[in-house]
């Protein structure tokens, strides 16, 4: 993250930020946050949740309905609709993101970036 | 020491935002409208406390829904500069379907904002004190 101001302090602040990658090209929006954890250790908690990546795509109906989660099964309509959304998704690592006002730039290309989907 | 039970991973959206958020005698008193981050030494982000009640949802709505939404809520908060309702994540024991804390809503911020939405909102609903 560039400057002071820049820093996130929220995870609302994350979301709804445009991203391109390294060429440019609108990945579409934050629309979700990965968290993995193994973060410092927190008293009570054990390790904390860190931001490992970032959600982006097109923010589609399905994905807000959350038809695109892994976990969601249901009549084939729904799966093909979910699996759609997942597949437009891309996963943008942390450490890759540079923010600059209300985008973010990501320093790989959109072919080197992992789908969202598990 | 004692661990929350937690997954190893997850998604912010499906898992913990706009959950219910439990207190330890199953009182649900609240949802999980932001997430605090501090940052590591590596200049990691992670997820510290939740943040609950209308200052936090309001930036997070963004807009003027939400700008109008905390602006009502800084008028009416007995605090000058009032910050929202927060709950330091060593006060999970699990998230779930919802978000269950170890312990009872009032050893938490976030009760003072329960108690405060109660007596200036809900008391005013006629017949808010039939179910006392």
């Amino acid at each position: 993250m560039a400057s002071e101001e820049d820093v996130p302090h929220r995870i609302g602040d994350l979301i709804g930020l445009r991203v391109t990658d390294s060429e440019g090209r609108d990945l579409g929006k934050v629309y979700d946050v990965r968290l993995q954890r193994d973060g410092p250790e927190l008293p009570e908690f054990g390790p904390a949740l860190r931001v490992d990546a970032l959600i982006v795509g097109r923010d589609s109906i399905a994905t807000r309905l959350g038809f695109a989660r892994p976990e969601m099964t249901g009549p084939w309509p729904i799966d093909v609709w979910g699996r759609h959304a997942v597949r437009r998704a891309y996963l943008v690592p942390w450490e890759s993101a540079r923010r600059a006002g209300d985008t973010l730039h990501c320093d790989r290309r959109l072919e080197d970036l992992e789908r969202a989907g598990r | 020491m004692t661990t929350a039970r937690v997954s190893e991973w997850l998604d912010v959206g499906d898992r913990l935002l706009d959950r219910q958020v439990v207190d330890s005698n199953g009182r649900p008193f609240a949802k999980v409208d932001d997430l605090e981050l501090a940052y590591d030494a590596e200049g990691r982000p992670y997820v510290v406390a939740i943040l609950c009640g209308p200052g936090a949802i309001g930036p997070r709505l963004g807009r003027r829904l939400g700008h109008w939404i905390v602006a009502v809520w800084a008028r009416l908060h007995p605090a000058v500069h009032p910050s929202p309702a927060r709950i330091p994540m060593s006060a999970v024991a699990s998230i779930d379907s919802a978000v269950n804390l170890s312990v009872p809503l009032d050893a938490t911020a976030a009760a003072g904002v329960a108690h405060w939405v109660a007596e200036h909102f809900v008391s005013l609903i006629p017949g808010a004190s039939h179910g006392e």
